[in-house]
């Protein structure tokens, strides 16, 4: 049984059809990357997943872990195991970084029927993590993303992903921004987190990417459609030739 | 007074008639003065620019035509919290001082030196119910602080289970270069709907240093209480001041500002948080007659269920007061669509070389930072909490006492 499972899903957005009957399967211990033009609906489907208000699913279905999710909260999606690292992390001046993961772990436990953490088990879970990314102490203990530069907040995005460690990870463009050798450093913590268990969604654009995280399949979206699906090659000759060769293959 | 006639006083007179008047310590112009201005202006409407949005008529019509009015007993006082306390109730002032350096009097134990401040600073000339206080309120406290203080000073104004009218006056001194600390509250048990008028009048002498925390809570929504209070800073005086307007059925408050000598600075910080039907009103007038000096506002509100939460700030800078810094700001978050929020600056400025400025914004909560949290795991309720925090927490921050601080933040619920 796959971990993911979408079929024939048609989502609106204010009314705009934006995407147009997507399946994708995805199993456990795999790495898939969607790769497309900008607009074409890379986010829109992130943010399906991660049930965000206003995103209208008007045909097909999404189960995650054997369950349909379509009517869960967006909590409840993170707490079944799904996290998403946006394209473009909230600012949220006021709430602290660490406190605020802190809450979400628990969050989760408790959904799990598991105890809050230990203090000080947080506490060396967090600095294990920090260490991995190269995180300074300063800007994990600031206010959520608040003032931190791309690259900051795009590595912060994979810090959490580490703690909280999801079923599944959909990253949005966690490249963009990151300059090289944070692009290897946040390519290796999702390396360190990926295992046989659990599966990971990249959004890209770049083929650079894939060089760290090898992913096991490719997929072109495009208007709002999978119009090619292959291994890793794909984005190598995606990268050659652009869009504009693939288009005409419909 | 030919308008006078025309209009219909019989409420007001009625209403009067039921309130006892034996003020003997105000001296004879002010009272004069206040009584004139409740003849010619009569109780607010809402057609009055001032009380626009809060319906005082109405909520006097309503719920105050019949008086009652009884004066506590020594057993109803008896929460002394605080090293350094003073209880004031329905016509009595009680305390236990810990420190040195308080003298306390009230109207029958009044010195002559006191009397030229009473009325001084005029709010009896500018608002109703300063002038019906002046004029009917028969209990003063007068609160001198003459050494610097270790501990704050809680001020707990306690509200009568007795009467439904319930008035209080205090003058407040704080000679040169005394630093202290004043708190505050307003509490007490109340079953019938009551109102609550408070005057206060502070003085601050050369170099004197005042925080004062103003807390307001009333969860038995009875509670209707308008305050009118005057701070008058001499040279190089500091006032830093809080207002903590919680849960209650109306709380008005005037916060009049006197800049009275050079580099004198105030700063001014407010949180409200209406929930329920309540009206909370804050109403601010920083008044520049001096230069050099600084004045700073940050008023943050927030408005729930049916709630309406008014902030009227006022600065007023004076030809005289050149180089003066005047800067306000207030910011607004709706979390009901049937909640309202009103919030006016105004900036009457005569000076030419001044900095002034003042902000304000009104929004809603913010979704994406809601969608974000909640795309971690947290739930709508916390995640709510979270962001509301974020919003009013450097608010409470700034008060400096730390169990002033903590007693305050636990008493609020969001
Ligand atoms: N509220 C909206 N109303 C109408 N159209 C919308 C709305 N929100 C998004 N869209 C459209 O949906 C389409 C898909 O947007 P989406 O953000 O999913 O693209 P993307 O593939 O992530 O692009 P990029 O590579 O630039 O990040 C775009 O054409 C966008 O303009
Ligand atoms: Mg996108």
């Amino acid at each position: 049984m796959s971990l993911l499972s979408i079929k024939n899903l048609h989502v609106t957005v204010d009314g705009n059809d934006i995407l147009k009957g997507i399946n994708l399967d995805i199993n456990s211990g795999e790495i898939h990357a969607i790769m497309g033009p900008n607009g074409s609906g890379k986010s829109t489907l992130s943010y399906v997943l991660a049930g965000k208000e206003g995103y209208e699913v008007t045909e097909g279905e999404i189960i995650f872990n054997g369950k349909n999710i379509l009517e869960l909260s967006p909590e409840d999606r993170a707490r079944e195991g799904i996290f998403l690292a946006f394209q473009y992390p909230v600012e949220i001046p006021g709430v602290n970084n660490i406190q605020f993961l802190r809450t979400a772990l628990n969050s989760i436990r408790q959904y799990k029927g598991l105890e809050p953490i230990e203090a000080s088990d947080f506490l060396k879970l967090v600095k294990e993590k920090q260490k991995d990314l190269d995180l300074p102490a300063n800007l994990i203990n600031r206010s959520l993303n608040d003032g931190f530069s791309g690259g900051e907040k795009k590595k912060n995005e994979i810090f959490q992903l580490s703690v909280l460690n999801p079923l599944l990870a959909v990253l949005d463009e966690t490249d963009s921004g990151l300059d090289i050798d944070a692009l290897k450093i946040v390519a290796q913590g999702v390396n360190r987190y990926h295992n046989k268990d659990n599966a990971v969604l990249v959004i890209t654009h770049y083929q650079r990417l894939l060089e760290y995280i090898v992913p096991d399949y490719v997929h072109i979206l495009y208007k709002g459609k999978i119009i090619k699906s292959g291994d890793k090659t794909l984005a190598l000759e995606l990268e050659k030739s652009g869009y504009e060769a693939f288009k005409v293959e419909i | 007074m030919e308008i006078t006639a025309l209009k219909d006083n019989t409420f007001l007179n009625n209403w009067l008639a039921q309130i006892p008047t034996k003020v003997h310590y105000v001296p004879d112009n002010v009272l004069v003065q206040a009584l004139q201005y409740i003849e010619e202006k009569g109780i607010p409407t809402i057609k009055n620019e001032q009380y626009k949005n809060v319906p005082i008529e109405s909520i006097l019509k309503r719920n105050f035509r019949n008086l009652i009015l009884k004066s506590e007993t020594a057993e109803d006082i008896q929460n002394f919290r605080y090293p350094n306390t003073i209880i004031i109730s329905n016509n009595k002032t009680s305390y236990q001082l810990k420190e040195e350096g308080i003298q306390i009097y009230e109207e029958n134990t009044i010195k002559d030196i006191y009397k030229k401040y009473i009325g001084s600073t005029s709010l009896h000339t500018k608002d109703f119910f300063a002038a019906l206080n002046t004029a009917y309120c028969s209990h003063l406290s007068i609160i001198h602080i003459q050494k610097t203080l270790q501990y704050p000073i809680y001020i707990h104004h306690q509200l009568s289970s007795h009467s439904n009218f319930q008035q209080s006056r205090i003058l407040v001194i704080v000679d040169k270069s005394v630093e202290c600390t004043i708190f505050s509250e307003i509490s007490g048990n109340v079953h019938q709907p009551t109102f609550l008028n408070i005057l206060g009048e502070v003085f601050m002498d050369e170099n004197a240093l005042i925080n004062w925390i103003s807390k307001q809570k009333d969860t038995s929504q009875l509670l209707y209480t308008i305050t009118n209070y005057a701070f008058s800073l001499a040279g190089s005086a500091k006032l830093k001041h809080h207002q903590i307007s919680l849960n209650g059925a109306m709380w008005r408050n005037n916060l009049n500002i006197h800049i009275n000598d050079k580099a004198a600075n105030a700063e001014l910080k407010g949180l409200s948080i209406g929930k329920n039907q309540n009206i909370i009103s804050q109403n601010t007038a920083i008044l520049h007659h001096s230069g050099y000096a600084h004045s700073n506002q940050l008023y943050k509100n927030i408005a729930d269920d049916k709630s309406t939460v008014l902030f009227n700030g006022f600065i007023l800078v004076n030809k005289n007061a050149q180089k003066t810094n005047a800067y306000q700001s207030s910011k607004n978050l709706l979390l009901n669509d049937n909640a309202t929020i009103f919030a006016k600056p105004q900036l009457e400025i005569y000076a030419d070389d001044v900095k002034c400025s003042h902000g304000s914004s009104t929004g809603a909560l913010n979704e994406d930072a809601m969608f974000y949290l909640r795309a971690r795991g947290i739930d709508k309720t916390t995640a709510q909490k979270l962001l509301l925090h974020a919003f009013f927490n450097d608010i409470l921050e700034s008060i400096e006492n730390t169990h002033i601080r903590e007693y305050i933040q636990n008493q609020i619920h969001i």
